[in-house]
Order: C-alpha cells, then structure tokens, then sequence
C-alpha cells in the first residue's frame, strides 16, 4: 500500500490522471488539482495515463525544485524535447524534429490561447515572461494533435496551464540574480473578489535582465536582455456551474542581437548589431457553463497582438479567435465537438531586406471538429475516431482525421496507437514574403579559375508562393505503458510521412552565365561588377517534397524511496527528406538525447535536484553535449524559501545551436551559470 | 457531404448507448479523497469519538457512500480503518460519526433540527451553498472544472475540532455571517 502510495506520488507529476478508481491514490493537492469532468474544458489532458498519445506533465514543483527561470526553461525538464539555447535570449524548441528558432511544427498555448506568430508559425519563447510561481503544470503532447488544437500541431503541442487565481489569494515575491541573470524580481498579489462569490483575482509584475554571453559563435556577443510583463486573471465563479475566466499580460522585450545580414553592395553576410524590441499583449475571456453532471460547454474569445521591431523585419500582427467547445458523456462514449474563428491582421511593414509577394494582410480561418470516444470493450478498449476541418483563405479546406485505440491489458498494462494525419499551413514567410539572405557565390553555378570572380556574390532572395499547399503529415504511433510498484515505463513509437513539404529551387537567369564569360573575355570587370549588383538569384518556395520522419521515445521513472525519484529517457529520431532540390530547409540526420533527473527531498526543509541531457550535436552542426544542471532549494520557514541553481556546471560554455542558414541569427556559447533566488509568500 | 454523414453516424453511435452519472462519481471520489485528508490533519477531541474502533465518514447520500466505500477502501486513520456510513436519517442516538457530509439542504436541516440539544462534535461537511453561515465546518465549492473548499477554522475550533495549518492553507477561510 505505501509503495503504491509513493508511486502515485511520483507518478502524478508525470502524469496527470484521475479515473475514479485511481483518485483513491493521489495526495491532497493532486486532488485539487484533478479536474471534475473526465471531458477537458480547456483541451488540456486529463488522464495522462490512459491517454492513446505520448503525454509527459511537468509539474509546478518540477519547475521551482530546479529553479528555472523561464518557460523556455523549464521545458528542458520533459525527456525527448529538443530544447537548443541559441543565446541568452533566444531559444529553438521542437519535438521529434531538429528544433529551429523558427519552427513551424510544434503549437505553444497560454490556458488553451494560441501564442504562435503567423510569420512562421512558430514562437517567440523570449516573450513568455509568466511567474514560474504560478505555472500549475505544462502539458507536453508529442506527436499529432491537431484534431483537438487546430492546424501546426504536427510534431506535438505545449499547453501552458497558469494556476486558478482562487489558489493564488496570497502576495508573493520572487528575487534572483546571479551570473547570466542579472536579476528577475517579480511580485504576485492575489485575493478575493466581491463581485461574486468564490471569485478570486490575481496580478503580476515581472521584471528580468541578463547579461550578454562571454563568447560568440562569430564577432562580439550582444545578447544582453531585458524582459517586462504585468498582467492579472480573474476567475469568477457565478455558481457551481458557470465560471468566467478573464486574463490579460503585457510583455515587453529589449535585447541585444548581433545578425548575420547581406551587405548591401557585396551581398555577403555581415555583421550588424541592432535590438530586437518586442511588445505582446495577450487577451483572454472564458465562459465555462456545466449542462449536466456529463454535459459541459465553454466559449473562449481571444486577442493577442504582436509588435516586433528589428533591422530586417517590423511585425505587427494582431489576432482575434473565437473557440466552442460542447463536451458530453452518452453512456460509455464521450462527444466533443467544437467550432472555432481566427482572424489575424498581418499588415505588412517592408524593410530593405524584405517585400511583399501578394501583399497579404489578413488570415482568416473557421472550421469545427468531432470526436468520439467510445467503449468497444467495456473497460479494456476504447476506440476514438474524430475529425477537424478547417478552412483557411491561404490553401482552402483542410482536414485533420484521427483513429485511436486505447487497450487496458490489466491494471498494470496500457497499450495505445494512433493513426492521424496533420496539417500544417503554409506561414507568411513561405507564402508570401521575399526576404534577402547572403548572396548565391559565382562558384556554386559555375567555376571561372577566378577567385575574385568565383567569390563574388549575387544578390539573392527567399521567395514566397501563393501556390504553396499544406504540408499533410500522415502518422501511425503506438506506445505502451507499464506501472509497477516503485516504478514505471513509457514507450512509444513513431512513424510519419510527410508530403508537400518545404523545397527551394534556385532560378538565376539564363543570360547570367554567358555574360559573365563575355564580359570576361572583353577583360571589363567594372562591366562585370555593374552587371552583377543589378542581377538576383531567387530561392523559390515549392511544396513538392517530402520527409519521413520515424523513432521512439522512451521514459522510465523510478521511486528509489520516500524521499527520492529518478526518471530516466532516451529519445531517438530519424528525419529524411527526400524528392528535394537542396538541403536549406530541411536537415537530414538523426536527433539523439538521453535524459536522467534525480530529485531528493534531503528532509522538510531541503531538496536537491539534479538533472543531466546528452545531446547529439551533428544535426545543429554543434559538437555533442552534457547539460549538467543541478538545484538546491530550502524552506527557511513556512514564508521563505532560498534557492541556488547551476546550469551547464559540467563545463564553462558550450555551443548548442551552430544552424545558420535558417534564420540570421549568430549563436553564442551558452555560459556556465549560478542564480541565486529567494521567494517570499505572505 | 461525406463529413456530415460521419457526424450523422457519430451522433447515432452516441445516442444508442446510456446516460449514466459517471461524472457525478468522480465528483464523488475526489470529495471523498479530500475528505480523508481533512481527516488525516485534523484531530477530534470528543472522548466518544476517540474510542470508536473505526473512522466513520457518514452521509444520508446513497450515491455518495457507494463511491466513497471504493474510494477510502483499505484507507485508514491513525491506526484505524476508515468506514462509510450510509445513515438515512442523522437521528442523535444513531452511530458516532467522525465526519458528516451533506449533498443538499434539507439533510443539514434535518440534522440541525434533530441535533440542537445534543450536539455531537462531527466535522460537518458540506456541498450546499451558504453551508458555513449555517453552521457547517467545510464546504466545497467548483471553480474553474476543480473543486475547492471553504473551512471555518473557529467554528472547527469551537467544537474541539483542530485542523492543520495545511487544510487550511489550501482552503479558503471562511467566517460565518451569522445575520
């Protein structure tokens, strides 16, 4: 019975379950933290372990036993996800796929609120500046979810779920600084609402600076950084059956960048220093309305707006969403079906390395989706089928359908498997955006014995098309689940195959070759060099290529005893693209981690956590790497308590990302870092 | 055309089978689990209460007793199982309860009526709303799909009941109005 209870213990950080049989097995705040209704309200997971997906949950006390500092952060305490640091501001996550600042396959929410930027469909992770304090969990699904979560949820989404204001009725005050951090102060003030009873509110201010890196990929590191947010929820509660959610942040961000951008006249990539400054401003407003004991229905408005300013690109996107989602029990099976509206303004601001191909200013989206779960042998099997379709004004109708079986071989043993297909759309980059990159060299189309001549280079664009189709992912997945006593398992493996994938074809004029000679041969090089500033090269988008991706993940956690737990991980996968005319987009090659975390709580006041990834380097062009990151934390009283953390403690500085050619920026050495934290609960 | 036909058949597939009340039992169980930790951090000082040889949760909720009986199964409390009563009327010559929880108004009424001149020192808990300005101990309230409680530490205290700084610290402290 103690072991069991123990394993609970561990379990549930991991994974967030409650059947009826298994909330018998959960300590006191697990049980406040178990949702009522087995349907989700907020698409977020409820029974992690009998869920037919690959589900890890990093838990709150996950995030402050090892002192992370940011979202970005804390995500490298979930085996298997690709967490690269570009420098200290800067991040490039993804799963199951090598992680780039801009990628595109992986969908992040803020409490069920999409936080992507439509330029590339991905996300700034610098600008998420929430209190780690009051994160209640993050869900990280990997693999296909786009039948609930919508469009780009191919590789996996990330649910960020913040704690109801009603368990924050209480002022906190966070301080750390340290040798990368400069500081971070934030303070939390929470408490009842009149305008209701059991309403509650909550507002915060964060604050955060660091310091610039000690060594850059190439030239002087300039990524020093500041980060600014306020924000407040309100959670009103009107009966036992409607609550209203309204929350609301404002982020700014300044930070030092150093860019590789083509010259203007040689067309090579230089060095150029400017900020990055950003402002978001994210809005949210949910009505939750329970029919019936099995019925329950939620109606989410949405606004976020997006304002980036740096020397190449000015961003000013401002989205509007609209979701309902009606959920219900009939007998064995459970109904979800929803509708959704985005519109998204996406007014374009031209600069000198980038222009408009179609001048789109708006996205517009509205869809619904189904799904069915349902009983085909009463508590052993469950079999769920759905579908999302949604239409978009860039490719038209889109459809996302999913078959999943989920079999209770005993109490001990759960096997899923899963076949979906995905979408993703094209992002603005792709469709309609020229952008400059470094310029093509002479020598990558012909060769004249002429270094002068052979290093020259012509200037050379980034072409979006209009004729772009989604990206369709078909993926098969199964995994299995294994719960004993002191420990448990957690495989799965994937296979997908991906067509319309990202290609880029060079078109250089036909004129180009011959004039060079001819110009050559008249021994004219000022006619050669007027004749090269005046020509480009264009890199066009198409969508004709395809990518098969397949691996496996593979989790154990291990309750050595009351007091300590391990995990352990290994992921693996295998990305090929094939059918493509360069390898620009795409990288081919294999993605390696192994994972280990041990937390020991030392006694009621003292905890240490220790957590190590190896990393394999050679699809980032990086060396491989051991992250060594370890945390001490204690409870000096029941109001205080102090913290000391390091990060990359196995070696001064390390490079994790070295990918140039998909994005301008210059990576830095990640530093060897101790932040020491103090946090104060009134 | 071929979608509205697969939502057609999924709302057939649906309706053929049985409402039943699955969710109102994990409601069930999650109270029941808070519940033994209410009782887990607390301590009773009524001498009848000490002596019995089991921890009894009782309530006049049938639906409730059954999933509470599954739920605290092979639990106990300080050395003694835990064990739920289904009691149909809270007359005050009935079996000693340790806790008692009420689902509705009339109950509590009842037990109100029956028990003014001889109160037993039960933590009484309740889903009822206003249930502490009534006299009740702790009441759980849904926020937000999750459920939560209201404790009234004095009124605890009051009946010789104390409670962990932890129950109350995740609860929200209530006084009662008595006007």
């Amino acid at each position: 019975m103690e072991k069991k209870f123990l394993l609970s213990l561990l379990f549930i950080s991991h994974l967030s379950f409650a059947d009826h049989d298994e909330i018998e097995d959960l300590d006191f705040e697990s049980l406040l933290a178990t949702d009522v209704q087995i349907t989700s309200v907020m698409k977020r997971t409820n029974k992690a372990s009998t869920t037919p997906a690959s589900v890890y949950v990093i838990s709150n006390t996950q995030m402050l036993n090892a002192g992370v500092t940011s979202v970005a952060q804390a995500l490298t305490l979930a085996p298997g996800m690709q967490v690269r640091k570009i420098d200290n501001n800067k991040w490039a996550i993804g799963i199951r796929n090598s992680a780039g600042r801009y990628t595109s396959k992986l969908l992040v929410m803020i409490d069920g609120q999409s936080i992507y930027n439509p330029s590339f469909a991905g996300v700034y992770w610098e600008a998420l500046n929430i209190p780690i304090y009051d994160i209640e969990r993050i869900e990280v699904i990997k693999g296909q979810g786009g039948l609930l979560w919508g469009s780009n949820a191919t590789n996996g989404v990330v649910n960020i779920i913040t704690k109801l204001s009603n368990d924050t009725r209480s002022t906190k005050i966070s301080l750390k600084t340290g040798t990368t951090l400069d500081y971070e102060m934030s303070i939390r003030v929470g408490g009842d609402l009149n305008i209701a009873e059991n309403s509650s509110y909550r507002f915060y201010i964060n604050s955060q600076a660091n310091d610039k890196s000690d060594i850059s990929r190439q030239w002087t590191p300039q990524d020093e950084g500041e980060k600014d947010s306020f924000g407040a929820r309100f959670d009103v509660a009107f009966n036992s059956d409607t609550s209203l959610l309204v929350q609301g942040d404002y982020t700014e961000v300044k930070m030092g960048q150093t860019l590789e951008l083509p010259h203007p006249t040689t067309f090579t990539g230089s060095e150029v220093i400017q900020p990055h400054n950003r402002k978001h401003t994210l809005l949210m407003l949910r009505l939750e309305n329970r029919l019936s004991d099995s019925a329950n229905q939620t109606l989410q408005t949405s606004y976020a707006k997006q304002m980036g300013e740096q020397p190449h690109y000015m961003e000013k996107f401002q989205n509007y969403d609209i979701d309902y989602q009606i959920n219900m029990l009939l007998g064995l099976a459970q109904l979800d079906i929803g509708a959704n509206y985005h519109y998204n303004t996406t007014p374009f601001v031209g600069s000198e390395y980038l222009s408009s191909e179609n001048d789109t200013d708006n996205i517009k989206k509205y869809g619904g989706f189904a799904q069915v779960s349902f009983a085909l042998i009463e508590n052993e099997l469950d079999l769920i089928i759905g579908d999302k379709s949604e239409h978009n004004n860039l490719t038209g109708w889109e459809h996302q359908p999913s078959i999943r079986f989920a079999w209770r071989a005993d109490n001990s043993q759960f096997l899923w498997a899963s076949f979906s297909q995905g979408i993703r759309t094209p992002s603005l980059i792709e469709y309609d955006y020229n952008t400059q990159v470094n310029g093509f060299e002479i020598k990558s189309i012909f060769e004249t014995g002429n270094d002068l001549v052979d290093n020259t280079r012509i200037k050379t664009f980034l072409r979006g098309s209009n004729q772009l189709k989604s990206e369709r992912i078909d993926a098969t997945e199964v995994g299995y689940r294994l719960q004993q006593n002191t420990w448990n398992a957690d495989i799965s493996l994937f296979y997908s195959e991906a067509k319309n994938t990202l290609s880029i074809s060079p078109t250089v004029d036909p004129l180009l070759v011959p004039s060079i000679i001819t110009l050559l041969q008249m021994g004219d090089l000022n006619g050669f060099s007027q004749y090269i500033q005046n020509q480009t090269v264009n890199f066009n988008f198409n969508s004709d290529s395809k990518q098969r991706t397949y691996g496996a993940d593979l989790i154990l956690n291990w309750q050595v005893n009351a007091s300590a737990n391990m995990t352990f991980g290994f992921n693996y996968a295998t990305q090929e693209q094939y059918r493509v005319n360069n390898d620009l987009l795409e990288f081919n090659g294999h993605i390696k981690q192994a994972f280990f975390a041990l937390n020991k709580k030392i006694n009621e006041t003292h905890n240490v956590m220790f957590q190590s990834r190896w990393e394999d380097g050679s699809i980032y062009r990086t060396e491989d790497f051991i992250a060594v990151d370890m945390s001490w934390n204690w409870q000096y009283d029941r109001h205080i308590t102090v913290s000391l953390t390091g990060n990359n403690l196995l070696e001064q500085h390390h490079l994790e990302y070295a990918r140039s050619n998909d994005t301008f920026d210059v990576a830095t050495y990640i530093d060897r870092s101790f932040t020491l934290g103090m946090m104060v609960d009134f | 055309m071929t979608y509205r036909v697969v939502l057609i058949i999924l709302f057939t597939v649906c309706a053929s089978f049985h409402t039943n009340a699955q969710t109102s039992q994990r409601e069930y169980a999650l109270k029941a689990g808070l519940m033994y930790y209410f009782a887990l951090y607390s301590q009773n000082s009524d001498s009848v209460l000490t002596d019995i040889s089991h921890y009894v949760i009782c309530s006049s909720s049938q639906p409730f007793v059954e999933v509470a009986e599954k739920t605290l199964a092979h639990k106990k409390i300080r050395q003694r199982d835990v064990k739920v009563q289904y009691i149909q009327s809270l007359l005050p010559d009935s079996e000693p309860c340790h806790i008692i929880f009420f689902d509705n108004q009339q109950s509590y009424s009842q037990y109100q009526a029956s028990h003014n001149n001889n109160p037993r020192n039960a933590m009484l808990i309740g889903d009822i709303p206003h249930f502490i300005d009534l006299g009740g101990h702790i009441n759980f309230i849904r926020i937000g799909g999750k459920i939560r409680f209201e404790i009234a530490p004095e009124q605890l205290q009051a009946k010789g009941i104390k409670v962990s700084s932890k129950v109350i610290r995740l609860g929200k402290v209530k006084m009662r109005n008595n006007s």
